[in-house]
């Protein structure tokens, strides 16, 4: 049986299950948020890794050379020298459907027979016998007759609204070309996801990519141990110079790191929501000690010892919280479905093409929400059973005993939460750490040094208002600011977590505009050119346009200067890298603003090509990430194998978080044979007529160039769009906390409508209306709306200064210009007022409809 | 007021609640007139329905039969809201457990009446000061309730209850939470003051010593209101 003294627990907190529902509903927020961008996190990552199982197989290393791939006599040499372990020609590019914004395929042309030894795709298992499972899809390829043939999943061909037999247009990195819809491919298996998969013929694929003679890779499949090894070293051994053999695994990891430091400020984010959750779990169950008071006296007095009073307490924080992380739990799933499409297109915009088509609800990832709700519940609870069970039974009894003691902790909480503070923000500013978990450490002291200060602070605040007020005037606002003091353990919490939230929007709401200020101001120097040129009509990313294209915009009326770009992404020994070369007149270096390295020195050995170890320009996070200095050497693969540069120069970029190099056109077409261009700028000469030239090269585009013909103002709007399009996910998690802080207000003040009952009642009994009740109790709301913007704004300063100044350094080594919005400060305060108001809204609304009568009740 | 109108009058007033054996009856038929400046003791076992004859009269609740009048307002007939501004004007509380608002200073108690009649500026702030020299706490204003002793407390919701100068005083056990000699102390500056202002009152009490201080007992038995004696002169 349960003991009695728990059973009249939990009958309180059924008696007040408005508010049990509210603190409730903010744990199931909290978890909820904590699980749902955990779930949109791993769902990508899952995503990525079964799009990249169903390209790599059963293979485990491949060979490459440059971003043209290999000449396939490669293999064939390969084959015919005896290679004993199973190989296949690949060939593998991004594709985009013409007229289908956002539908892409990675696009894979595979040898019929060799495939048999990979299991790629589900085409058949592993090692299967070529003539046994001839039939099947593999078969298909091998029996190609036609030109163009390919094979999209059931999911695509849905998608797209295509049978077999139809044809698709597609955008190709160089180009259009077509293609006819073959069949459809197997199931996707749990594993593997083939729904973002095109399937092609190896010579088809050629053909269509105008590769005639080339592959992109060669599959290897080793054994696992010593005979993988020595077969690998066999292999390397035979390959011509200029290839390298690199392990499947490391290429997925490349592309997962990739993410990591986008993913890791979701987490935290979303871990600012649980933190603001568990203010309103601490907020009830104090509330519920407090009420219970006059009960928990009685029950120490008739023999219920601290222990038993401590345990019952934690049993119904363990409730609360199973309540709510199972809610939570139901809430961040279909949360996350909504969230997963905005990380999607991030991942997209900023760093590769991936189709997440379903969510990946591991059972891990449920159990560290559940294990997070309920920890953290206890943990919240903790200190209320403290108090609970410490207080001797004449002092239980007593109901003001709280208040007081809180009065006396507020200078003390003050004190060491401005110590806190004190420590804190300087260390976090100028500690040399590179690792970002010290700094999220630090954020939250931040945040918690911010909660410690809010009780001197309303009190103050209060105390300075009822002392402007003129004696004897403005009752309301008086009782108002006073009972805001009086019952400070709650409406101090309240304060807090409101204060948590605003102080958390303002903080990346300043982090942001301080980003976007600098990315803005970076655009603006950087687009130096009047208009610029690309690959058009959806092309994939690396998409080019041919070189034949410079000299014809060169010659058209009123064209200064053509500049070609030409960008591909490079291999390193540590993972890929963005290079873009380009001739660097002087036009083009006064859009560049070097950090490190001599500008006259760094361009004249950029411009060197005759130079023995040829010069690049880092960018800032390449350097930040790599470590890199002026003078120091890179190795990347070129066509002719592994080759240093040395860095020159650092230059501030904003536009990789992963890192790029500039290099000098001819230094890069030495090294690798990639023809065309992936962006034109154009410089006009004075007095040429912009719009006509729009209309001029527009004009060039033909079915198989289409062009993308952009000035400099609507490459700013855009590249300004995917900014913001980046901090959507940010906007809704900021909206989220902010509505788990309103949870938490509104729940205090229900608190405080429970506890005032009495106080009302005599208003009404006195002749207030309900209307002046609800005023009274509205103005109260407004004054700690008030307090938490006022504090909000300092707080969210100095997250924001440590978000600009340590966490994009750390996490994207960027620089970024501190820049103080002061419409946002003032958004804040607004918004602070109108958050409280709304929280109050009921509890005022049920605060005015207390029965007189109540005031004639005895205790 | 029309003179000749008695301040309380209750004709035929009936009030009760469902109760699982079916309808109990707090309030059966009970009529009542008070005449203005009388002072009516109620008494009665606990639960008799003394509470909810307050509530009536008050116009905090609305009995299911009959009328209540209060200075020749039917009060049954108004609104919620016309009986809170009826309140407001015309009667004054006082509590068994004092009920200040703890918010507030003592003067900023006794000012809330009449900042809630559009009552202020000076002539308020002499209301104030002479009412507490009236109930010996001259000084007291800028304190705060909770420093205050229990007697003390109650004297000062005694100020707030006459400050406005209503014409009904509603004075519910007001000794109730004190002790003998500080009940006695602040039930004789009661009786003083509603006499010395011309209030009629009507005073609920189990203390056959304070019953004693009004012009006329009455007793709540079964729902009726009976005259038990008559009060010492």
């Amino acid at each position: 049986m349960i003991p009695l003294h728990i059973q009249a627990g939990w009958r309180h907190l059924i008696r007040h299950r408005w508010l049990t529902l509210l603190s409730v509903v903010g744990i199931a927020l909290g978890v909820g948020v904590v699980i749902a961008v955990d779930l949109a996190s791993t769902s990508a990552r899952l995503a990525l890794k079964t799009s990249m199982a169903a390209v790599v197989g059963a293979a485990t290393h491949q060979i490459l050379a440059g971003p043209e791939g290999l000449p396939e006599t490669v293999y064939r040499d390969l084959r015919l020298g005896g290679a004993r372990v199973p190989l296949a020609p690949v060939i593998e590019a991004t594709v985009s459907v013409a007229d289908r914004p956002g539908h892409s395929f990675r696009l894979l042309g595979v040898d019929g027979t060799a495939e048999f030894a990979f299991g790629r795709g589900q085409m058949g298992p592993a090692g299967g016998d070529p003539d046994a499972d001839g039939a099947g899809l593999l078969g298909a390829i091998r029996g190609v007759t036609q030109p163009g043939q390919a094979w999209i999943s059931a999911q695509a061909a849905a998608a797209l609204k295509v049978t077999p037999g139809d044809r698709l247009v597609l955008r190709l990195p160089l180009g259009q070309g077509t293609v006819t819809v073959a069949g459809v491919l197997p199931d996707s298996g749990t594993d593997r996801d083939l729904s973002g998969l095109m399937l092609m013929d190896i010579a088809a694929a050629q053909e269509l990519l105008a590769m005639p003679g080339r592959i992109s890779r060669i599959d290897v499949r080793l054994p696992e141990g010593a005979a993988g090894e020595a077969a690998l070293a066999t292999l390397q051994a035979r390959l011509p110079p200029g290839l390298r053999v690199e392990t499947t695994g490391s290429r997925v990891r490349a592309m997962e790191g990739m993410t990591r430091a986008f993913e890791f400020n979701l987490m935290a984010m979303s871990l600012l929501a649980l933190v603001v959750g568990l203010y309103l779990i601490y907020n009830t169950l104090s509330f519920a000690v407090v009420q219970r008071r006059p009960l928990l006296g009685v029950l120490r007095t008739v023999g219920v010892t601290r222990a038993q009073v401590f345990r019952a307490i934690l049993v119904e924080a363990l409730l609360l919280g199973a309540a709510g992380t199972l809610l939570g739990l139901l809430l961040g799933t279909a949360l996350a479905q909504f969230l997963v499409g905005l990380v999607g297109r991030t991942i997209n915009d900023i760093y590769y093409t991936l189709q997440i088509s379903q969510l990946a609800l591991s059972p891990w990832g449920l159990t560290k929400g559940v294990l997070l709700g309920l920890s953290g519940s206890v943990l919240a609870a903790l200190p209320a059973a403290w108090e609970a069970a410490r207080t001797p039974p004449r002092r239980v009894l007593n109901r003001s005993d709280l208040e007081a003691r809180m009065r006396r902790l507020v200078p003390r909480l003050a004190a060491f939460g401005l110590l806190l503070a004190a420590v804190v923000l300087p260390a976090l500013l100028v500690w040399p750490s590179r690792s970002l978990l010290p700094v999220y450490a630090g954020l939250v002291a931040l945040v918690l040094a911010a909660s410690l200060v809010v009780p001197a602070l309303t009190v103050g605040l209060m105390a300075l208002l009822t002392r402007v007020l003129p004696a004897g005037r403005a009752l309301l606002l008086r009782m108002a600011a006073r009972g805001v003091v009086r019952s400070l353990s709650r409406t101090g919490l309240a304060i807090a977590a409101l204060t948590v939230a605003l102080s958390t929007a303002v903080g990346v709401g300043t982090m942001i505009h301080s980003f976007r200020d600098s990315v803005s101001t970076w655009l603006e120097r950087t687009l130096s050119a009047q208009i610029y040129v690309s690959p058009g009509g959806g092309a994939p990313r690396g998409a080019r346009l041919p070189d034949s294209l410079l000299p014809t915009l060169a010659a058209l009326p009123g064209m200064a200067e053509v500049v070609g770009i030409r960008a591909a992404s490079i291999d390193t020994p540590d993972g890929p890298v963005g290079v873009s070369a380009a001739t660097f007149r002087p036009s083009l270096r006064g859009a560049l603003q070097l950090l490190g390295g001599d500008p006259a020195r760094a361009f004249a050995a950029l411009a060197d090509a005759a130079r023995e170890v040829p010069a690049v320009l880092a960018s800032e996070p390449l350097a930040w990430h790599r470590q890199l200095k002026v003078g120091d050497r890179l190795q990347l693969a070129t066509d002719r194998g592994w080759r240093a540069f040395e860095v020159v120069g650092i230059y501030q970029d904003f536009g990789s978080d992963q890192g790029h190099l500039l290099m000098d056109e001819r230094v890069f077409l030495q090294h690798w044979q990639r023809p065309g261009v992936t962006g034109i700028g154009l410089y006009l000469a004075p007095g040429a007529d912009e719009s006509a030239l729009v209309s001029q090269i527009q004009a060039l585009a033909t079915p198989d160039m289409p062009l993308s013909v952009m000035r400099t103002a609507g490459i700013l709007a855009f590249s300004l769009q995917i900014f913001d399009r980046t901090f959507a996910v940010t906007g809704v998690l900021r909206l989220l906390t902010l509505i788990v802080s309103l949870v938490g207000v509104t729940s205090a003040l229900m608190a405080l409508q429970l506890e005032r009952t009495r106080e009302c009642a005599v208003l009404r009994a006195l002749g207030m209306t309900p209307g002046q009740v609800r005023r009274w109790v509205t103005l109260q709301t407004a004054l700690m709306g008030t307090v938490a913007g006022l504090l909000a704004v300092p707080v969210g300063l100095a997250l924001a200064a440590v978000l600009t100044g340590a966490v994009n350094q750390r996490a994207f080594g960027w620089t970024i210009a501190f820049k103080v919005a002061p419409e946002l400060l003032l958004q804040a305060l607004v918004l602070a007022v109108l958050a409280a108001l709304i929280a109050g809204a009921y509890p005022a609304w049920r605060m005015g409809r207390t029965p007189p009568a109540l005031a004639l009740r005895e205790d | 007021m029309n003179g000749a109108e008695p301040m309380v009058r209750l004709v035929g007033v009936r009030h009760g609640y469902a109760e699982p054996g079916g309808w109990h009856a707090v309030l059966d038929d009970a009529t009542l007139t008070i005449p203005a400046g009388e002072a009516v003791a109620l008494v009665g076992r606990s639960g008799s329905g003394k509470s909810t004859l307050l509530n009536l009269i008050s116009g905090i609740d609305r009995p299911q039969a009959g009328t209540v009048t209060i200075g020749g307002v039917d009060i049954t007939a108004l609104s919620e809201r016309e009986r809170t501004l009826l309140r407001r004007r015309r009667i004054g509380f006082v509590f068994q457990f004092f009920n200040l608002l703890p918010t507030l200073t003592v003067a900023e108690n006794l000012r809330l009446p009449l900042q809630l009649l559009g009552r202020g500026g000076a002539a308020a702030d002499r209301a104030v000061t002479e009412l507490l020299e009236a109930v010996d706490l001259a000084g007291y204003g800028p304190r705060f309730p909770d420093t205050l002793s229990g007697g003390e407390q109650q004297r000062v919701a005694v100020a707030r209850a006459l400050i406005h100068e209503p014409d009904l005083i509603l004075a519910d056990e007001p000794t109730g939470n004190l002790d003998p000699a500080t009940g006695n102390r602040v039930a004789e500056m009661l009786d003083r003051l509603v006499r010395q202002f011309g209030k009629t009152l009507i005073l609920v009490t189990h203390s056959p010593d304070l019953a004693r201080h009004a012009d006329r007992i009455l007793r709540l038995q079964d729902g009726r209101l009976v005259a038990e004696a008559p009060a010492a002169a």
